[in-house]
């Protein structure tokens, strides 16, 4: 079974996004973390694909023809392959602005990923050194 | 930071808000002589709210009443101000500390075609600390019509200017310089004078937004960032002192001035590839200026006998080069990484315990020494020696840097949100209710990053809350902890114990959390609305 198979029952429902989107977002996360894949790239073309969405009035657009549009912005191939499934019938602008939004939800989940381990080495700092004190002490006695 | 706090006391009072008249005076209307008085105090919610109409329209009109009119029906009537009303209090503040330029600024805005638009990006640029000259081009860009007949079209949207601010903050020190170099260049000519009929403004809100169209090659480990930014300094050239009709009709492909098209526009006849077409221009104005065929119609042919002066507005100051400005970049190059592993897990360490300020025996230290190495060869404009030193020497002393902003600037992008750091036992003190904070974030679809303290071997390290869960009946939250890969769930009492199980480490507690504060949180992303999925503009 494909990591993409969820994408063969759409992404939106008559309320919007489909609720049973979330695991999906968080295994397709992990899954891109270990190919190296950037969430700026993915992030940037969610945003394209937004703006393409808002564009499109009556007319639908095929996941081959997604594909050629973002690929200015060099995707990474899974990211591609993952717009190419969830177009292989072709998206009307609503089904298109929730095909941008599901990548939205996957970029911040794999911003997540990356930069939330970062988060004690950016807040720490060292305890005071003994030659650090004394700058601060011969400052202080300099400004008087 | 003042402004972030007040913004989370008014979220948490939406439902019951009520701005009884906004302070603008309309509530005297409905006033007369017969009505009883409450000799109550009247205190509003949100008193800065109360005073932006006033300060800035009842300042210069001797008379209030065809202002007050001139509100009814538009973004600012009282009557239909809700969020908006709230975010004008920022500019109040700013309005009665400011200097002309401030003034100046907020006149234009509000003259301009689309003052909501531009008061939204105002606001989250003043939230990520966008530098108040780059603020204010960016507010502009945003808030003014691109064409006369279409006046909501801006330059750029509220959230373009944001992820442009945060994309300029986390460049290396060479690239910043670079484009400050092209923002103090707009609207000059070859002697640096400036040419009158030029838009040296929107020149720059344009440079700044063809930075954030290559936000995603501009990374620590970027391969094509040298070319990213030769694409925008042609760019940036190409248009200097174009006038204010070039701009907006050659930096964009929508047909907004019939003389101006694109000449591929044409001859596209199929609606998905048209979309698509004129989607690549709004994202990116040099692919339009490109397909517009670079052409200038610049304001250099006029006879430049009296070269304008720069205005007080448009003056930028010194670029601020503190080296502190580049620790968040090497944060980034460290975390990123961890996936691509172009450091060794040794190097990365050594590097992360120097910057800190700790001292390194002589093997970590050739480590720390191979990772700056590998840094300078193979990362793209990460951090010179020097300012590696620098940092190192400020988190040994006074530690002037702010991880909560640097945070912020690595994740806003994403999440939307920018964060202030809470301790916990802090905010227990204070009276607050952390584990509610929390869950409100978590409500709005906002993940919590928490720090945890191993006490026992000073040693900290992350999780993040992800969701409401429950546990045994009761609520809880959904939380991961990505360096080890782990999924569990956790009671918020547990959160709060003064030690968690020794599953979590030796004396470990909950030390501290990074609140999500507003910034787009009722925005819609990309600033794009779509209500048929519940994508909808809250402000």
């Amino acid at each position: 079974m494909s990591l993409l198979d969820y994408l063969n029952e759409g992404l939106i429902d008559t309320k919007g996004l489909r609720d049973a989107l979330q695991p999906h977002v968080a295994e397709i996360a992990q899954a891109w973390r270990a190919e190296h894949i950037e969430p700026a790239g993915i992030e940037l073309v969610a945003e394209m694909l937004a703006r393409w969405a808002s564009n499109l009035s009556d007319a639908a657009v095929s996941g081959q023809q997604l594909v050629a549009g973002v690929l200015f912005l060099t995707p990474a191939k899974p990211v591609l392959d993952l717009i190419e499934k969830a177009g292989q019938k072709p998206l009307r602008r609503v089904a298109l602005a929730g095909l941008a939004v599901h990548l939205v939800d996957i970029a911040e989940r794999l911003a997540l990923e990356i930069y939330v381990p970062e988060l004690p080495a950016l807040h720490a700092k060292s305890d005071r050194t003994g030659d650090a004190a004394r700058h601060v002490g011969v400052a202080r006695h300099l400004k008087g | 930071m003042t402004a972030i706090l007040r913004n989370n006391l008014s979220f948490a009072s939406t439902a019951r808000a009520e701005l009884r008249g906004g302070g603008s005076g309309r509530s005297l209307y409905g006033l007369t002589k017969q009505e009883k008085v409450t000799p109550k105090g009247r205190y509003s919610e949100d008193p800065a709210a109360e005073l932006m109409p006033a300060a800035e329209f009842l300042g210069t009109e001797p008379d209030f009443r065809p202002v007050l009119e001139d509100f009814v029906g538009s973004p600012f009537d009282p009557a239909r101000r809700r969020v908006l009303g709230r975010l004008m209090g920022m500019f109040a503040v700013d309005y009665q500390s400011a200097r002309n330029e401030e003034r100046a600024f907020l006149r234009r805005l509000l003259l301009a075609g689309n003052p909501r638009e531009g008061y939204v990006a105002n606001r989250a640029l003043h939230l990520c600390n966008a530098l108040n000259v780059i603020r204010r081009t960016l507010a502009l860009g945003v808030a003014e019509s691109r064409f006369a007949a279409e006046p909501t079209r801006g330059f750029l949207g509220a959230v373009q200017a944001r992820l442009a601010v945060t994309t300029f903050r986390m460049l290396g020190p060479k690239s910043r310089e670079t484009i400050w170099n092209l923002l103090l260049a707009s609207g000059t000519d070859a002697q640096h004078r400036s040419v009158p009929g030029a838009d040296r403004i929107l020149e720059r809100a344009l440079i700044l937004k063809a930075l954030a169209a290559r936000r995603h090659r501009l990374g620590p480990w970027s391969r094509t960032g040298a070319v990213a930014l030769t694409e925008i300094s042609v760019f940036a050239e190409q248009i200097r002192t174009a006038t204010r009709a070039c701009l907006a009709a050659r930096t964009t492909l929508w047909p907004g001035d019939t003389t101006r098209l694109a000449p591929k526009l044409a001859t596209i006849n199929e609606a998905g590839e048209r979309a698509g077409y004129l989607a690549q221009g709004e994202l990116d104005p040099v692919f339009a200026w490109q397909e517009h065929g670079a052409r200038l119609e610049g304001a250099g042919g006029l006879p430049n006998t009296a070269a304008a002066p720069e205005g007080i507005e448009d003056a930028l100051p010194e670029l601020d080069r503190n080296p502190l400005l580049v620790r968040p970049r090497l944060h980034q190059a460290l975390a990123e990484n961890r996936a691509l592993s172009r450091l060794s897990e040794s190097a990365c360490l050594a590097l992360t315990e120097y910057l800190c300020g700790r001292k390194l025996n002589a093997d970590r230290s050739a480590s720390k020494d191979a990772a700056l190495a590998i840094l300078a060869q193979e990362g793209f404009d990460v951090a010179s020696g020097e300012a590696v030193e620098a940092i190192r020497q400020d988190a040994q002393g006074i530690y002037r840097f702010d991880a909560a902003l640097a945070f912020s600037d690595l994740l806003s992008r994403y999440t939307g949100a920018t964060y202030v750091r809470r301790v916990f036992s802090d905010q227990i003190t204070a009276g607050r209710d952390p584990i509610g904070q929390i869950t409100r974030a978590l409500t709005q679809g906002l993940a919590v990053p928490i720090m945890i303290n191993e006490m026992a071997i000073n040693n900290m390290y992350s999780l993040a809350a992800l969701a409401q869960a429950q546990q045994e009946g009761q609520p809880a939250f959904a939380m991961r902890e990505p360096a080890r890969n782990v999924d569990f769930v956790m009671s918020p009492a547990l959160l709060l114990s003064p030690a968690l199980p020794p599953l979590f480490g030796m004396r470990a507690r909950a030390d501290a959390y990074l609140a999500p504060a507003a910034l787009d949180l009722l925005a819609p992303p990309f600033g794009l609305v779509f209500p048929e999925l519940g994508i909808e503009d809250r402000l």
